[in-house]
């Protein structure tokens, strides 16, 4: 009975924020890593691996 | 742009579902990530607090995910890409370096003539069978031992490329001790790019590389910085960090500032394999746990002159380095390695001998199955730590040698010492960069 009822009020809470979510403005503001990068001149970071040993390699891709 | 290091202690991070991530930062609030799109954003202060993950899931399970590209190896070689040729022109060396990795020393073994032409030749058919040999081919000499002790090795495979018409670029990993003014010129004239190994100011640096002798090497080092720096050239350092105090990484990063012919400068942990085995102290994740913290600060506020092969934060790779793109590597004894820590006298250590992939000898040396079979089994998805690791393609699975050389592939001390001073600094500098965007 306990459990039906932790279940029920769960259910609530998350119908609630369910809710919240669809119609009261998060303003949740996604930033991707390429966005991140440009914003502090790093986009040559995102290139690949340049297939060196990186211990000693002087390339950008780090 | 201030940005601080934050200990792993500072975070909370937990992963949701569906590539979502939720970190939980003491200092800066609550954020989602998601690691396919590489998405990030922050929560509202007050409501953040009073969600579970649960619901936080569910707040953010609609949003459209859209995977960035994920470099791997396999596009890697699709694209028409090849790994440049590695060479250990000698197992020899002039110095006695206290950490040395590979324990070289005075009177070991050069690489023969025909080695070396048996692996430039079979390099080149390797790029063309890529149809690649159009664009050049690159080649660095390492060691191993001091490539400086067989300069004229290295010019008679430059003549020999210059004279078969091959387009080539040439790098050089020296101690920076040997060599006449007329021998850097060359190199110069060569364009080759220069790392020269040096571990920092004069007491550091002759404590850590002496000479065979136990003679100093602090004064040749300045005085070859000088001399370039009177060229013009630009080179990169590559500093062994043997002692992460503040004060000795501060002085590290400092001490090269002098030298304007440095435009980069890479320092790492010292692997505690070789000679450096003896250096290994009984708390190594405190070791590490400093290095990254005290070599943050230079990271992050300056990215384009300093280096370190664990801090890419914006990228996004199935793979730590070359050991899973097929490194070329030959060892001065014609064995082709995927890791430069790794060379013939590995062959009778379990833990790493499958680095040893082939031999110059082999009819296709550099694309054999052990190299492929390497590269398959240290996939992301194959390494049970990093599967869900929010940094995973960040790391690309951390350095191979070392977790199973130097921690004998015990995943959780790895993950100490490693794992999660490298999940700090990268998410510290993320979160940081994202907050200093927004108040644009």
């Amino acid at each position: 009975m306990k459990s039906k009822l932790l279940a029920k009020c769960i259910e609530k809470i998350e119908k609630k924020i369910s809710h919240y979510s669809n119609h009261v403005d998060l303003n949740l503001v996604f930033s991707s890593d390429s966005e991140l990068a440009q914003s502090v001149n790093s986009s040559k970071w995102i290139k690949a691996n340049c297939g060196h040993d990186c211990c000693t390699c002087d390339q950008e891709c780090k | 742009m201030k940005i601080n290091y934050y200990e792993f202690e500072d975070f909370k991070i937990d992963y949701l579902n569906k590539g979502w991530y939720c970190i939980k930062s003491k200092e800066l609030g609550v954020y989602v990530y998601n690691i396919d799109s590489t998405e990030l954003a922050k929560f509202p202060i007050e409501s953040a607090r009073i969600y579970t993950n649960n619901q936080i899931y569910k707040l953010i399970s609609d949003k459209e995910v859209i995977p960035t590209h994920t470099y791997n190896p396999t596009d890697f070689f699709l694209s028409g890409k090849v790994p440049r040729l590695m060479i250990y022109p000698t197992s020899a060396c002039n110095l006695s370096c206290i950490y040395c990795h590979c324990s070289s020393e005075r009177e070991s073994v050069h690489m023969t003539d025909s080695v070396i032409f048996e692996s430039i030749s079979k390099y080149i058919k390797f790029v063309e069978s890529q149809g690649c040999l159009s664009n050049g081919i690159e080649i660095t000499f390492m060691g191993g031992g001091e490539p400086f002790l067989k300069i004229g090795s290295i010019k008679k495979i430059v003549d020999y490329l210059k004279n078969n018409r091959i387009s080539a670029k040439f790098s050089i990993v020296t101690n920076g001790t040997l060599g006449s003014d007329s021998d850097w010129l060359w190199l110069i004239s060569e364009k080759f790019r220069i790392t020269i190994s040096a571990d920092g100011p004069p007491h550091v640096q002759n404590h850590q590389r002496p000479y065979n002798s136990n003679n100093p090497t602090a004064d040749i080092i300045e005085r070859r910085l000088h001399f370039l720096s009177n060229q013009k050239v630009k080179i990169n350092i590559r500093s062994t960090v043997i002692n992460s105090s503040k004060k000795n990484i501060d002085d590290i990063c400092k001490y090269f500032r002098l030298f304007k012919c440095i435009s980069t400068h890479h320092l790492e942990p010292v692997s505690f394999a070789g000679r450096g085995e003896s250096l290994s102290g009984s708390n190594i994740s405190h070791f590490y746990s400093n290095f990254f913290k005290y070599y943050s600060k230079y990271l992050y506020s300056n990215p384009s002159r300093f280096k370190s092969s664990w801090f890419k934060p914006f990228q996004k790779s199935d793979g730590f380095c070359g050991a899973v793109y097929h490194n070329s590597i030959v060892t001065h004894d014609g064995y082709v390695t995927l890791c430069s820590e790794v060379d013939s006298k590995s062959i009778n250590n379990k833990n790493i001998n499958n680095f040893l992939v082939s031999k110059i000898e082999e009819i296709n040396p550099f694309t054999s199955d052990k190299a492929i079979e390497f590269s398959q089994k240290n996939a992301l998805d194959h390494l049970p730590v990093c599967c869900k690791c929010i940094i995973k393609y960040k790391c690309g699975g951390g350095c191979y040698v070392k977790r199973a050389r130097d921690f004998y592939d015990n995943q959780l001390s790895f993950y100490d010492s490693f794992c999660k001073n490298v999940i700090a600094l990268q998410i510290s500098y993320l979160l940081q960069v994202y907050e200093k965007r927004n108040f644009k």
